[in-house]
């Protein structure tokens, strides 16, 4: 139902802000591409195109953040529009509260949004998932590949549980880099803080890390 | 315990990228040498680095993603039919006026002794006070397909009402 609803909120925040469609359009591609700040202001103002060009500029990078927290492609693609929609639907209320003076505030946001909609849907399947986590039906030939996927599957599960420990800042930063491969100055820009910082938070992150899996990646 | 030592994770990282120049990676180098703790710590960062590395995005990923065409223009949605809100809000008037008109006087003209009865109490209309009408039509404002549930697109109005959506013009 999410996935269908998408397109509707978009038409409809569209055609009904009570605002007249402007008719200016930005120019969405080329060297002189408009910032995330120009293109949520030309949402706010009414154009149609601007949040569509915010999605196909950071889909890619969301996708990136979410798959650590899903089991399949389609899992990924749900939890990126999920983010995107989240997104929209909090834009009337966020936006213009927004400092679209900074440079990367939204990414730095949106970003955010997405890393807790990864969170929240790894904590939901923990809560419901009750069926064992790959079906026990596939054929013996493959009986090694599902021993060896079972296993992929308990690593990831304790890597986001350790991540789950860290600090806010230090899964952001953790985020953006393992997940991300932002370089870090531009962790830092993203997240508005120095290189150096985003460094000594990675540093503690991967520290944390260390203590709680020391035993299964050492051992 | 220098910069260096708060840093190592990082640069772990950063060699582990490729990202380090040749200056930076033997600083690196002579750090660690120099640095016992950071000897010591630097192999378990390295192997925690790599176990939570994730493979690069798959083209299975990418395609799947390409099909939802998230923010591509939406189709024209088919609205409810321009006759349906001015319907419902007449439905929802004569309701009100019929709801209103068998509703008991509150004001009575009272002889001192006696006790009204029913004959006495005498239908008036009156405006319903806006709040009680919405205790009386919760349901006013909602749209509701042939089935009687709220609609989808409902939902999505109803956020608009509740103001995720209203801010625009702000």
């Amino acid at each position: 139902m999410w996935l269908r609803v998408l397109p509707r909120v978009l038409a409809l925040s569209m055609t009904q802000s009570g605002r007249p469609r402007q008719a200016a359009q930005l120019t969405l591609v080329g060297p002189r591409a408009p910032s995330d700040e120009a293109l949520v202001r030309a949402h706010l103002d009414g154009d149609r195109a601007a949040f569509g060009a915010l999605v196909q500029r950071h889909q890619r990078l969301v996708l990136a953040l979410v798959r650590r927290y899903t089991r399949s492609p389609e899992e990924s693609a749900d939890l990126v529009q999920q983010s995107f929609l989240r997104a929209f639907a909090a834009a009337g209320r966020v936006f213009p509260r927004m400092r679209l003076s900074e440079e990367g505030a939204f990414r730095a946001w949106l970003l955010r949004v997405a890393v807790n909609v990864g969170k929240n849907h790894a904590r939901d399947g923990r809560r419901w998932r009750l069926e064992p986590v790959e079906p026990l039906e596939l054929p013996a030939a493959e009986g090694i590949g599902v021993t060896e996927r079972l296993e992929a599957e308990q690593r990831r599960q304790l890597v986001r549980a350790a991540l789950d420990a860290l600090t806010r800042r230090q899964r952001e930063v953790f985020a953006l880099r393992v997940d991300g491969e932002m370089p870090f100055a531009e962790v830092a820009r993203t997240l508005g803080i120095t290189e150096n910082n985003a460094k000594v938070h990675f540093h503690h992150a991967v520290r944390r890390l260390r203590e709680r899996l020391g035993v299964e990646v050492e051992g | 315990m220098s910069m260096d030592c708060e840093m190592l994770g990082a640069l772990l990282s950063e060699r582990r990228r490729g990202e380090l120049s040749p200056e930076e990676s033997r600083a690196l180098d002579a750090h660690l040498s120099g640095c016992a703790r950071c000897r010591t710590e630097a192999s378990g960062l390295d192997a925690v680095l790599a176990a939570v590395e994730l493979p690069p995005v798959s083209i299975a990923e990418l395609e799947a993603l390409r099909s939802r065409r998230i923010g591509e223009a939406p189709r024209r949605i088919p609205r409810r039919s321009a006759w349906k809100v001015p319907a419902v809000l007449v439905a929802a008037a004569a309701a009100a006026v019929l709801t209103v008109s068998i509703r008991p006087q509150t004001t009575h003209h009272r002889s001192v002794g006696t006790t009204p009865s029913a004959a006495q109490v005498v239908p008036t209309v009156q405006p319903l006070p806006d709040d009680m009408s919405q205790e009386l039509f919760p349901e006013m404002s909602s749209d509701v397909n042939d089935d009687g549930q709220a609609t989808l697109e409902d939902d999505v109005l109803s956020l608009e009402g509740a103001g995720l959506f209203g801010n625009l013009d702000g």
